[in-house]
């Protein structure tokens, strides 16, 4: 997990954020490192964590958090870790119409791409997985896949709404992806919004406006919704990041030691 | 660390390998055993695929796109279980050039070969391939370096990692691009085609032709050797299979209805399932000027690796005098770990030569003092700075104040 990242944020193995939805967006940029920093952030601190992964097979998240120190085949096999393979499940039904060998979550939650084109069956089967523990994770990689996959961008506001109230009745919380670099349709409400509306952290990843650097990767700005106590106001903290094989550097913009 | 670990696939066993040998721990324990209980030369369960290297980078194996001067820049080659967008230029001259050195390289390599056309019949691809020049190697079989290593033997089961560049490796062939391949040698490789014309039924209509390429493809890697699955037993070599959609979502293959991009993205992501679980090495092109900049976008998502060719039509730039076109990078594999490879600049251009394509590192011309005139330079300013409007005279000297 990045270290750096937790200090700014406050959050550390014995104050998780939970109850909250923290959605991760980038603009032109990849920012699935977020992801790993998440799952190896939980899974260190003992969570139960549930991954639905739609971009990439488990193996690239398998190799990529063994660099963070968590080895995600073992917490599988221990049931700390649920991975659900929506990247197969969707082959499957693309190919055959049903998929039957794969395990039973992700049949279910895969039927939106048959029929009505909803994530209702989605949502149930996460649903499923929290439904008697604590302090439990939901990643999902990635919500504008969806919109690609013919998802309306209602439907996707609906998904979004639902996993808010899943989070706030369950303890749990929801992590997931949206790449800005999608247009909406201006007839019905931006997705991006929606989500911007009901997440309690928000952490933007964009690249440098003076273009590409081998020093300073992109900009992250961390947003914090405080909704308890008197502070209404909160800065948003923008750090510039540079990531390394085993973790991510957060400095303050312009401290970077290439410049100084 | 576990003493015993199970992996899905040999590839990521050769990759779980190399990630330890990073980290220099428990190397020792895995390899000797292989070396000092078993007599036999094992390769310790690594994977040897003849025509692929394992990345320097990152672990990951890679088979070579056929240009090494590409190859370069994309860190060592296109990774095996990825797809590779190449964004074709507006008269396709260029794109249709890199699938033919790429379904070259697989010939010359080896690989089998899998071709879908929606547009012309694949064989019309097939017979036109450039023809391997004498530098590079025929499809021997790996020496064995029997020198017995007494320190470093811990490596000596381990895949020899090689430079692309050079022209004597297995990995990375020299073509001749005016002259074809030999059709005997072509037909020795595993080779399936599928074009799509209207004599096949899709099932539901035209938007099915998606489903119904994705459906053969499948069949076509289902219980042969490109499948992961299969455990070592020895009956089926593993291979790489090329897969090579060309000018694909281009109008022919696309329906009327408005939602192609839907179609066109539930396809890549399935490919990306498939490629993840085989031993394939995917090249489509794609016509991106004619899609929208959003649409362009979510396409590039759902890729692992995307270049663009803009060539020059009509370029009086001097600065480009030498160049046919400016490659442009949008996005490089990061597959299995944080980061990914970058090349040393962004600043590419290619050139089609006589009878080879190559890609360089673009530089400006050297900034010679303002003192020193030279014919050369004149020119060039005038043409980059055209004279005012108003018809003044430009002067060679710099005002000094």
């Amino acid at each position: 997990m990045f270290e750096e990242l937790n200090n700014i944020a406050g959050w550390s193995l014995k104050n998780l954020p939970t109850n909250k939805m923290i959605l991760i967006s980038d603009w032109n940029t990849d920012a699935s490192f977020l992801l790993h920093h998440f799952l190896a952030f939980y899974l260190k601190a003992n969570s139960k964590v549930v991954l639905a992964h739609a971009a990439q097979s488990f193996i690239h998240y398998n190799l990529a958090c063994s660099r963070l120190g968590v080895n995600l085949e073992r917490s599988r096999n221990n049931g700390d870790l649920i991975a659900l393979n929506l990247l197969d499940a969707s082959l499957q039904q693309y190919v055959e119409g049903s998929c039957e060998n794969l395990s039973l979550d992700s049949e279910e939650c895969l039927n939106f791409l048959f029929g009505d084109n909803s994530l209702k069956h989605l949502f149930k089967v996460l649903k499923r997985c929290v439904e008697n523990t604590k302090d439990a994770l939901i990643i999902l990689d990635d919500v504008t896949l969806f919109l690609g996959l013919g998802v309306s961008q209602k439907d996707l506001n609906y998904f979004v709404h639902y996993m808010d109230v899943l989070c706030k009745s369950n303890n749990c919380t929801f992590v997931t992806l949206f790449h800005q670099n999608f247009a909406p349709n201006i007839s019905e409400p931006s997705p991006y919004l929606c989500c911007q509306l009901y997440a309690s952290y928000e952490i933007e990843v964009k690249g440098l406006e003076s273009g590409y650097s081998k020093d300073v990767h992109g900009v992250l700005t961390l947003k914090t919704k405080e909704t308890e106590g008197i502070k209404t106001y909160q800065p948003h903290k923008v750090m510039h990041y540079r990531l390394t094989d085993r973790s991510l550097q957060l400095l303050a913009p312009g401290t970077s030691s290439a410049v100084l | 660390m576990p003493t015993r670990m199970f992996f899905e696939t040999p590839l990521n066993f050769v990759q779980y390998l190399i990630h330890l040998r990073n980290w220099g721990k428990f190397v020792c324990s895995v390899v000797m055993k292989k070396v000092t209980f078993t007599k036999r030369p094992a390769k310790g369960g690594a994977v040897q695929v003849h025509g692929t290297v394992v990345s320097l980078h990152n672990g990951l194996l890679l088979v070579s796109t056929g240009i090494p001067s590409l190859d370069s820049v994309l860190g060592g080659g296109v990774p095996l279980g990825s797809v590779f967008l190449l964004e074709e230029d507006v008269h396709t001259r260029f794109s249709t050039l890199l699938t033919k050195y790429f379904l070259a390289e697989g010939v010359t390599s080896g690989h089998g070969l899998y071709v879908a056309s929606a547009n012309a019949n694949p064989d019309v691809l097939l017979n036109a391939l450039p023809k391997p020049t004498s530098m590079s190697s025929t499809r021997s079989s790996q020496q064995k370096n029997d020198n017995d290593m007494k320190i470093a033997f811990m490596y000596k089961d381990l895949p020899k990692n090689q430079s692309s560049l050079s022209g004597v490796s297995r990995y990375g062939h020299y073509y001749d691009i005016s002259c074809n391949m030999d059709k005997s040698e072509v037909e020795k490789c595993d080779l399936k085609s599928l074009h799509l014309t209207d004599e096949i039924s899709y099932g539901e209509g035209k938007n099915d032709m998606f489903r119904y390429t994705l459906k053969h493809l499948k069949q076509c890697i289902n219980n042969s050797r490109y499948e992961m699955k299969q455990k070592n037993s020895g009956d089926q070599q593993l291979n790489v299979l090329r897969v090579v959609l060309p000018h694909f979502a281009s109008p022919l293959w696309c329906g009327d209805k408005p939602d192609n991009i839907h179609n066109i993205v539930r396809f890549l992501h399935c490919l990306r399932a498939v490629a993840r679980n085989s031993m394939i090495a995917c090249l489509v092109t794609i016509p991106t000027h004619l899609y929208h900049e959003n649409e362009v976008a979510m396409i590039r998502q759902l890729v692992d690796t995307s270049i663009e060719l803009e060539a020059f039509v009509g370029e009086k730039n001097p600065v480009f005098k030498q160049y046919h076109g400016l490659l442009k990078i949008h996005k490089l594999p990061r597959l299995n770990s944080l980061v990914n490879f970058v090349p040393d600049s962004f600043d590419l251009a290619f050139e089609l030569k006589r009878t080879k394509f190559i890609i360089e590192y673009m530089h400006l011309p050297p900034d010679i003092s303002e003192t020193a005139s030279r014919q050369g330079m004149d020119e060039t300013n005038d043409k980059l700075h055209p004279r005012s409007a108003c018809g003044g005279v430009s002067l060679n000297k710099k005002l000094d104040f």
